[in-house]
């Protein structure tokens, strides 16, 4: 079984080198054939990694001690999910998985593209097969998990005990879908751009692939604080740790582009700008990948060290130097006149946005690197932690939030005096918040933070009720909270994002400026107390886990009530040094008691380190919405089958400009003078497009066919 | 307009006055946070003292807890530490030298965005990106009207 899947490994890369190969004579040859033959086989790799996957997989579930991955990352004791979340646990076999999820993106962008954009999914599949067929070469010939050891151990050495938690049973995939998903995007940009066909195709093309990807590295990274906070015992989620900001940075540029991505849609503008912001998101979450897995700098997460760090150089300079290279040789088609009619607009804000997402994407970035430049430039490692992110990323984030508040109740266009003086609630609210927290908590900045989620919290419930009543008027409004979930999904689960965002500050501020901690050493029977907490030390108790044993002590927490028990653990696994300290949490809505037992003595007395972390649970009640309005944005909506993309665009388009008049956000002059090139855009389209037989829906052809000539302008062109 | 634009740039105002820091007095565990936190443990890679459940940085912990009920200020305790285990137990960087390089870049890097914004985008060319297009006929609208149904 392990032979068939290194040999698996093989063939798919050389399906992919095939595919590749017959790709692009074809497409240079223009061969349909050819080319038909390169997307049969570039699907392959998919089917023959299910199989490698499968091979490791059974290694590890039998135990096979014989293979250097599953003696590393194993034990015969290891529990069967942990068995099984070992596939991922280690260098070589995370690398292998990660393949594993990108071919099934290949397989499936292609299954889903190839008929409908039958123009750039070959493009789209040359770029998909060649980032694949890298990895792949990673997991053949670098990091194999097939490698067999010349003397096989008894007993596997055991998953880290750190990777032990059920966190890292979902965290990982789930990360690695956002990392990897940003591939098809990403191909599908550098296709639009080989093939000059840079209108609306491509990226409609993309949108939804983009919101997966974004939302998955989105959950994946919130994730991964919950495991952190859960296993690493220091009473915090998010450390600023370089793998940490490796899959923030992609996060943020993702976050530019899935917004700036929306002004070309409704008004034909950022089309560089938005291509631009692909490449970056695809090449940091590259550069992300790259500093996770090679080991270049330490972190909590470099569970392994490894020698590919100069292959994945080499790939990521290829790799944007191809990209921008082809931006740089469309630039004249790729050139839009950006005219904004204000900035007190929605692509005003949005403008902002970009700024300032890009902005913080390259202070974390720049802080990532740092150390590894200033070891190469002075030889003296300079850390860059957490006081330098949060100083940057505070200030920015309240102005960001701001934002948040103010864009959603703007219009396209130019605000009108009445949707600015609409937001005198919002802000009036805000203001009620910040005078509260004034009095309560007086640090000015935590009252600034509080004074703008107040604000943008109303300014989105507004929001909220504003299309609730528009969409079911004189109607409850629940009715129409449904409708707009039903009919304008990625507009209000977006927002349902932006709420997430909001309850999650509100999470960080109290668990990362309120937070109290105590170090104590105590023999049984001492109490000490930590906030409104009194806390008993009772004594340490010993037991067995199934692969480890464990000693605990006993805390009893006298919280003016019932009180309750906490037993922080000290495990010791056999075949790890180090013990580890598992917490032990109490959590409710209001704060988290977190204990470590950090050390003990033979007579009982033990050191414990304390924690009492206010609104922690928020965050994670924030990750939850986080995920449900990702799912709310990103599910399928069923889309007319008369109209192309760029028809749905323009009449989406014309639907908000009537939506902002008619709720007097856009001036009556304003109105008339935009409204009636798109009422003409859209009739055109719904004339040419409507099928001959109504009852016949239009088949591609026919809608290609409609869509005729090739170079029609897109909205935003023709209302210029 | 300009005076709806008013109350925006007043509530701007007061936020930014209210973001600037003051300093309260504050307990000691919480000082011994805020000065841990500004150091990187020596013997884990890339975690900060207040972090690190090792030896180490529990000694270090203890030391800047006696340091400050010494009465020290945290900046001295700080260069302690720095002059014991070099540059590199700062975790933030320093304010001189390359360090400097890090607070400018991201500024740098914001300012220089804002300024190609500013040169590639323009604003307030009032209408000056729609054509005339005259208004549709009443019949045109009705189709028009008929189709957005049929597209929904």
């Amino acid at each position: 079984m392990t032979e068939v899947g290194a040999a698996a490994v093989w063939i798919a890369l050389a399906a992919c080198a095939y595919a590749a190969v017959v790709l692009a004579l074809g497409l240079r040859a223009d061969r349909t054939q050819w080319i038909e033959s390169g997307l049969n086989v570039a699907m392959a790799p998919f089917f023959l990694l299910i199989v490698a996957v499968a091979a490791l997989l059974n290694a590890l579930l039998t135990n096979d001690f014989s293979l250097a991955y599953v003696a590393r990352n194993s034990s015969s004791e290891t529990p069967l999910l942990y068995k099984i979340s070992g596939i991922w646990g280690g260098q070589a076999g995370s690398l292998l998985f990660w393949s594993f999820l990108m071919s099934a993106f290949v397989s499936l962008a292609i299954a889903r593209h190839r008929k409908t954009e039958p123009r750039l999914t070959p493009w789209a599949c040359l770029s998909l097969v060649l980032v694949l067929s890298f990895f792949l070469f990673l997991n053949a010939w670098l990091e194999s998990p097939f490698r067999r050891l010349a003397l096989p151990p008894a007993n596997g050495r055991g998953l880290n005990p750190l990777l032990e938690d059920p966190g890292m049973i979902i965290h990982p995939p789930i990360l690695y879908l956002g990392y990897t998903g940003v591939v098809v995007p990403f191909s599908f940009a550098m296709a639009a751009l080989m093939t000059r066909r840079l209108d609306a195709e491509w990226l409609a093309a993309t949108r939804r692939w983009s919101l997966f990807a974004w939302g998955a590295l989105g959950i994946g990274i919130i994730l991964g604080g919950w495991w952190a906070y859960r296993t690493l015992g220091w009473g915090g989620y998010w450390g600023w740790d370089p793998v940490e900001n490796a899959a923030l940075v992609p996060w943020l540029t993702g976050t530019a582009y899935i917004h700036s991505a929306i002004v070309q849609e409704r008004r034909g503008q950022f089309v560089a700008w938005n291509m631009a912001l692909v490449v970056l998101t695809f090449s940091t979450a590259m550069i992300g990948t790259f500093l996770t897995r090679s080991g270049l700098i330490a972190s909590v997460h470099t569970f392994a060290q490894s020698e590919i760090g100069a292959y994945f150089l080499a790939f990521l300079g290829v790799q944007l130097l191809v990209s921008f290279g082809l931006i740089a040789l469309r630039w004249d088609d790729l050139r839009t006149r950006d005219e904004l009619d204000s900035l007190a607009s929605r692509e005003g804000a949005f403008l902002f946005n970009n700024v300032l997402f890009l902005g913080l994407a390259l202070a974390v970035l720049v802080g990532t690197v740092f150390p590894m430049i200033s070891e190469a430039a002075r030889g003296v490692k300079i850390f860059v932690g957490p006081p330098y992110f949060n100083a940057i990323t505070g200030p920015v984030g309240v102005v960001l939030l701001l934002l948040m508040g103010v864009a959603v109740a703007l219009p396209w266009r130019r605000a009108s005096p009445a949707a600015l003086r609409a937001l005198r609630w919002p802000i009036g609210l805000g203001l009620i918040v910040g005078v509260a927290a004034a009095v309560v908590l007086r640090a000015p900045g935590v009252v600034a933070a509080l004074t703008v989620i107040g604000f943008a919290f109303a300014a989105t419930l507004a929001e909220y009720r504003r299309g609730a009543a528009r969409s079911a008027p004189g109607q409850r409004i629940s009715t129409g909270l449904v409708r707009l979930f039903a009919t304008q999904r990625r507009r209000y689960g977006g927002y349902l994002v932006h709420l997430s965002i909001l309850v999650m500050t509100v999470g960080m501020i109290g668990s990362q400026i309120y937070v109290v901690e105590r170090e104590v050493s105590v023999r049984p029977g001492e109490s000490f107390s930590i906030g409104p907490y009194s806390i008993r030390y009772v004594g340490l108790e010993r037991g067995e886990a199934p692969n480890a044993s464990a000693t605990w002590g006993v805390l009893r927490v006298d919280d003016g009530g019932r009180g309750f028990d906490l037993r922080p653990l000290r495990l010791f696994y056999p075949s790890w040094q180090q013990p580890v300290s598992r917490p032990a949490i109490r959590s409710t809505f209001g704060d988290d008691v977190y204990a470590i037992l950090a050390a003990f003595e033979a007579d009982q007395r033990a050191a414990f380190r304390v924690w009492v972390n206010p609104l922690v649970r928020w965050v994670w009640v924030g990750g939850v919405l986080f995920f449900v309005g990702v799912l709310v944005a990103a599910w399928p909506s069923r889309r007319s089958r008369h109209v192309s993309a760029r028809t749905q665009w323009a009449i989406e388009t014309l639907r908000d400009l009537e939506a902002d008049h008619g709720d007097g956000r856009l001036t009556a002059a304003d109105y008339r003078h935009a409204a009636p090139a798109l009422q003409r855009a859209v009739l055109d389209a719904l004339d040419r497009g409507r099928p001959a037989d109504p009852l016949e829906p239009a088949t591609d052809a026919t809608r290609r066919e409609a869509e005729a000539p090739e170079r029609e302008p897109s909205v935003g062109e023709r209302t210029r | 307009m300009k005076r709806a634009g008013t109350p925006i740039l007043v509530f701007l105002f007061v936020l930014l006055t209210l973001g600037t820091r003051s300093v309260l007095a504050r307990a000691i565990d919480d000082q011994i946070r805020d000065v841990a936190s500004q150091l990187m443990c020596p013997v884990c890679e890339g975690r900060t003292v207040a972090e690190s459940n090792s030896q180490l940085a529990t000694q270090m912990r203890d030391l800047i807890r006696q340091r400050l009920l010494a009465g020290d200020r945290p900046e001295t305790i700080i260069r302690y530490f720095v002059e014991r285990y070099g540059e590199s137990a700062l975790a933030t960087p320093p304010t001189t030298g390359l360090g400097v390089l890090m607070w400018l870049l991201p500024a740098a890097g914001v300012a220089a965005g804002v300024a190609w914004v500013r040169a590639r985008v323009r604003v307030g060319t009032p209408r000056a990106w729609e054509d005339d297009v005259a208004p549709l006929s009443p019949g045109d609208l009705e189709r028009l009207r008929r189709g957005l149904d049929e597209a929904r």
